[in-house]
Order: structure tokens, then sequence, then C-alpha cells
């Protein structure tokens, strides 16, 4: 029998068995990361004798557990279920801390708890401040405010038209808000010279909707484009890194001969992302990444930007209508309402939150969307067909005419 | 328990007592103010946006010269790929003058001089303003409907992205090509034309060979065949810059594109003449007062 907690865990040979899943057992508890020093405890109410009490009460049952059965955390002891395994390594660390501000009765996953942000106290990367937008006198954002985190995945999200890619265009600088200001790491991108302009957009990469590969240039030019131009290599070492980088997502070797026009949809967009790559930006933008391709491909460009989170870059951003790549891509989703469908002083970020919070939003336009239901419109667009019909009618109708006009019977 | 949320209609709803243009016009139409600009202002906008377009240009050609690898592709599709054209309406330009011209002078009986007035016409004035229009139907048309599919395709946004300037790109490099291969390729229109006047002259009406180039080498001096190429220069000029600007100005889809390479023909074409005019009524000025004992001979 193992007398020191902290051992269980570490002296497991296969800690693969024995893990929890990942998803649920992840910096979930509230009290984990929490610092005594914080200044801010709001979330973390001051303990109670109750809570020491109940601490005591854990911490006796986890002797009992370590005392009585073998350790559940051994692998020659792993017949105990995960959850249960989890339940004694989490209520250990629990007794070893003296911050600890509660008890949870049971271990939520960490979608359900009202946790911290994972990176909420990374360094702000991308914030927009009061932006407005318009296009010929057509306002497109309106009064919008959010911060990007270095580090997180954020999502995109809401109906077409608007303005998800205006948005990712102003965060790069090829567009200037009307108004409001859209800064890079505390830098105004409106204020920046030409050249602070392109020394800062070098650190983002761009995958748009349709890939926008050169078409005049074979894949290997476009991958080597950026660097020839910032002359950032050699041009003796691209062969090897331009070939790493479509390795890297998954293009075979040869296909860097070919022209843009030859390649499919998908493959063009893995071209797309190997030439944003090329640069190691910090920042990643996808712009509609799987719009147009089959559910395979969408999957395998899903499971390519997740890499590319893990192993590139710091930060993403996706907009995107495909849920299945919000829910498997994003750390945190923002939803965008059209404008012409919004009340005059209703924000135009309708939910901004975790990705599988969304479906049980308290707002019914929200998980209209996550649901892809259409809702009021469908009522609105036979208001609106109606109101069509009636303007045709121009004289009333004899009986014949009315028989004639009524639909088939079938 | 079913999960379907309630829908509660939005009070958008159209009243009976709204007109029906009311009811389209939508919450945000309500303070829709017309802003469709007149013809005047369409112009007086086209114009500053052409002279800022074009001051970009210069910047980014004294900033960064264009590489050899961004001018290569283009001296191809530019200069190599218009050789025969610009050729074939050089020859013909040459051969229609010499028949068109023929009947009239040997009325006068001055037939012998014919080599005289083609050549002069042909290296002066139709040479380099028929190449020119032949190019800018050719090169200016392409490089106005490439630029605007690149456009359309988010490839010029894909450029800035990337941390590259699109007019130090794409238009300078185009403008380089177009100053520099459209008055060899007008050299060119211009020896065929010469050639093919020649052999209608020669071979077709009998004219004597010595006598055709006898007063071609009187009368048709080097002024005219430089007044002629630096036209063509600011010829090519005004074509590139025409062109990359339609393009980099295309509207979105294929009319968008259409539009614009057609756009660009017609524009080139404009400012083609206009450009013969006014550095022609220069060219000749500055001739006179430079060498004054030559133009009063000549007059």
């Amino acid at each position: 029998m193992v007398d020191d907690p902290h051992s269980t865990i570490d002296d497991n040979p296969n800690p693969l068995q024995c893990d929890p899943p990942a998803e649920e057992y992840t910096p979930a508890w509230t009290f984990s990361s929490f610092d005594g020093d914080e200044e801010d405890s709001s979330e973390f109410p001051i303990p109670t004798n109750s809570v020491i009490e109940a601490l005591e009460i854990h911490s006796e049952s986890d002797t009992l557990i370590k005392g009585d059965r073998p350790n559940p955390l051994k692998p020659e002891s792993s017949n105990l279920p995960a959850q249960e395994v989890a339940d004694v390594s989490l209520k250990i660390e629990v007794q070893e801390r003296s911050e600890v501000m509660e008890t949870p009765q049971r271990i939520e996953p960490i979608s359900s708890l009202t946790k911290p942000y994972k990176y909420a106290e990374n360094p702000v990367v991308i914030e927009f401040e009061n932006v407005t937008k318009s296009f010929q006198g057509q306002m497109v954002l309106r009064d919008l405010s959010f911060q990007i985190r270095q580090g997180e995945t954020v999502c995109l999200i809401g109906e077409s038209g608007c303005g998800k890619t205006v948005n990712l265009k102003l965060m790069i600088g090829l567009m200037k808000p009307d108004k409001g200001k859209v800064s890079f790491k505390g830098n105004d991108l409106a204020k920046m010279t030409e050249k602070q302009l392109t020394a800062t957009r070098i650190k983002f990469g761009f995958l748009f909707q349709m890939a926008a590969l050169f078409d005049s240039m074979s894949i290997y030019d476009n991958v080597a484009f950026g660097l020839r131009e910032h002359r950032l290599m050699p041009e003796s070492q691209m062969p090897e890194y331009i070939r790493e980088r479509l390795a890297e997502v998954g293009l075979p070797a040869g296909v860097e001969t070919k022209k843009p026009a030859e390649l499919s949809g998908g493959q063009r967009k893995r071209v797309g992302l190997a030439r944003a790559l090329a640069l190691k930006p910090e920042v990643m933008l996808y712009d509609e990444p799987t719009t147009g391709l089959d559910p395979i491909m969408t999957d395998i460009i899903n499971e390519l930007i997740i890499q590319t989170q893990d192993h590139g870059a710091k930060s993403g951003i996706i907009v995107t209508h495909e849920m299945r790549t919000v829910v498997k891509c994003a750390d945190r989703v923002i939803m965008l309402y059209p404008i012409t469908r919004l009340g005059p002083r209703e924000s135009q970020i309708l939910y901004n939150g975790p990705p599988d919070a969304m479906e049980d939003h308290s707002d019914a336009r929200v998980r209209q969307f996550v649901r892809g239901e259409a809702g009021e419109r469908i009522r609105e667009m036979n208001v609106a067909r109606m109101a069509d019909e009636i303007d045709t009618v121009v004289a009333p109708m004899d009986a014949d005419d009315i028989v004639s006009a009524r639909p088939p019977k079938y | 328990m079913s999960r379907k949320p309630k829908i509660q209609a939005r009070s958008e709803t159209p009243s009976k007592n709204v007109s029906r243009a009311d009811r389209n016009a939508g919450p945000l139409n309500e303070k829709k103010i017309s802003r469709e600009p007149s013809g005047f202002a369409k112009m007086i906008g086209f114009i500053g946006s052409l002279s800022l377009f074009n001051l970009s240009a210069m910047r980014w050609l004294l900033y960064r010269p264009p590489r050899w690898r961004n001018l290569r592709p283009l001296f191809y599709s530019i200069g190599v790929a218009s050789t025969t054209v610009v050729g074939m309406t050089g020859f013909f330009i040459g051969m229609v003058l010499a028949v068109q011209s023929y009947h009239s002078f040997r009325e006068m009986g001055l037939e012998s001089r014919m080599g005289a007035v083609i050549n002069v016409t042909l290296v002066k004035e139709l040479g380099p303003v028929l190449a020119a229009t032949m190019l800018a139907g050719r090169i200016g048309s392409a490089m106005a409907a490439e630029l605007g599919t690149m456009r359309v395709t988010e490839q010029i946004d894909a450029l800035s992205a990337l941390g590259t300037n699109p007019i130090q790109v794409l238009v300078v490099p185009r403008l380089v090509t177009c100053v520099l291969l459209i008055p060899l390729l007008t050299g060119i229109a211009d020896c065929l034309g010469i050639f093919g006047g020649h052999l209608i002259s020669t071979q077709l009406f009998a004219i004597d060979t010595y006598y055709y180039w006898y007063y071609t080498e009187k009368f048709v001096e080097m002024s005219d065949l430089a007044a002629g190429l630096v036209k063509s220069i600011f010829f090519g000029y005004s074509i590139g810059i025409i062109a990359c600007h339609r393009g980099f100005h295309s509207k979105a889809g294929a009319q968008g594109v259409g539009q614009a390479a057609t756009e660009s023909f017609v524009l080139s074409f404009v400012i083609i003449l206009a450009v013969d005019l006014v550095v022609g009524s220069a060219w000749n000025s500055v001739y006179r007062a430079l060498y004054p004992e030559v133009s009063e001979g000549l007059i």
C-alpha cells in the first residue's frame, strides 16, 4: 500500500489506463487554479467552517480507501471505474491544498461548472472596442466589442451577412473601422504606418474561404511566396521546408509542381493552410474553412485546425457556419446577429461562451442557430409571399378563375 | 419534453395601413439616403482615384523596383506573346496605306514619292497608335480581367495578408513591362509596316525600289521615328495604369470582371488618342524650339 497520496499517479507505469477522460477532468476545478493572493476573489467564496468540515470528511474517506482496499490508481487495482478513480485522485489533491474554497459533492464536467475560463488570464491579442463598420450606407457591425486572448481558439458564428468575414479583415487591417478601435497586442491597427502594418500582418496567417491561391503560380511558388517576398529563407533551403509544410497538411510529394486549378477544393484549402503556416504565424484566421467540402474532408480540415492550434499558431479565430467545426475546434464561441434583425439598443453579440452551452442558451435565436431551425423566418417568408400574392391581384376574379387558380389536389 | 423553443414573432409583421413599398423597405432602409453620385461626381471621383493609384504605383516603383522573378513571366505574356499580333497589324497597316495612297499619288504623278508618305505616316502616327490600340485590346483587357479575377477571388487580399503590397507586387511589374516593351513592339510594327508598304508599292504597283527608298531617306527623319517611340512609352504607361486600376476596382462576379476588361479597353483607347494629341503637339513644339532651322526648312 502507498502512504504518500502523491505517489499514486506518479508511480503508475501506464497512466493512460487510469487517467480520466481529458474533457471531463482537465482543469475543471474552480479552485485548482486559484491562488490565495488573487486580488479579485469574487468568484471564490471565503472558506467557512462547514466547508472545512467537509474537507475533513473527505480526508477521512480517502484514508479509508487507501487503508482498506487496493489503491485504485495502481495498475493492478484498476478494476474501479474511471470516474471513481478520478474522484479519489482529485480528493487527494483537495486534501493537500490549504487554499481550497469549497468542496463539490460531485465532480462536474468542465462545461457545466461555473469555472474561470482557461485562457482568462492570458494576455489579450486582439481587441475590438466599439467597432462600427458600414458598406455603402448599410451598417454591418455596430458597437462591437470583444477580445481574443493568447492561446484560445474562438469560433465566430452567425447568419450570412452578419459581418463575420468583415471582422477577420478588420483584425488583419485589410479594412478600417468607421468608428471604434481594433488593436493587436494593444496597438491600434488604424494608426499604424504601412511598414508597421506589414510587420503585423506577417504575424497572422489567413486561410481564405476559397483558399485564394495565386492561379498563375505553382503550388511551390504559392507556399514560397511569403518567404521570398520577406526574404526569410535562402532559396536553397526552401524546397525541403516547403515539402515539410505540404506534408504537414497531408499533401503528397509531387503536388508542388501542380497549378492550383489542378487541385480539388480540399487540397486547395490545405495548400492555403500550408502557405499561411509557412510564415509561422502567431494568430491563425480561418474564413469558413470547411465550406463546400464533403464531411470527410471537413473532418480532415477540422483536425488540421486543431493540430495547427496545438503545435503552431498561438491563437485562432474561425469563421464558420459548420457546427461540427465549432464543437470540435472552439474553446469559445462568439455568435453575431445581423444588425437588420436587431433592436436599436440590442448587442450584436448574442452569445459569447463555451460551445457546449449554446444549445441550452436562454436566447431562442442562439438555440435556433445551433439546431439549424429557421424559426420565425419561415413565417416572415410566408407573410411576404402572401403580401406579394395580394398585390398581384389587380381585379376581382370571377368564379371560374378562382376554381382554376386553386392548386391541384394530390 | 420537446426542446423546440417558442418563437416569438418580432414586430415586423406588415400592417394593413402601411404601403407595400414601405413594408419592403425594412427597418434598415428607413433612414436610407440616396447616395448615387451624379455623372460629373463619378468622373471627378474616377480621376481622383486614378491619380492616387498612379501616385502609389510611382512611389512603389521608386521605393522597391520589381524583381526579375516577377518581371520574367510578364515579359513573355506581354512582350513575346504579342509579337505576332503587333507585327501582323503593322504589316497590314503598311500595305493598306500603299493601296489607298497609290491612285491619288499617280493622278498627281508623284507615285515615286509614296515611300516617304507611307513611312512618315507609319513611324510617326499610325504605327504607334494602332499598335497601342491593338495592345490595349490584347494586353490591357487581359490584365484588367486577370486583376479583376484576383480581386474577386480574394487573391489581392491574400497578398496583403501575406504582408506584401498588391500595388508593388502586381501593378509595378506590369507598368514597367508595358513601358519597356510597348516601344519595342511599336518598333516591330513600324518595321513590318515599312516592309508591307514597300512590298505592295514595288511588287504590285511597280514603283522603282531606288526612288522608294530615296524619298524615304529624304523625308523621314530620326526625329519622326523618335516621336513615334516616345509616344509609345506614354501609350504603354497609360495602358498599364488604366488596366491595373480597372482590374483593382473590379466589381464582384463575372459581369464585374467583364465590365472591367471592357472599360479598360475603351478608356485606354480614348487616352491613347488624347495622349497622341498632347505628346505629338508637345514634341513638335520642343523640336521646333531646339532645331528652328530644320523646322523652317521642312515647312
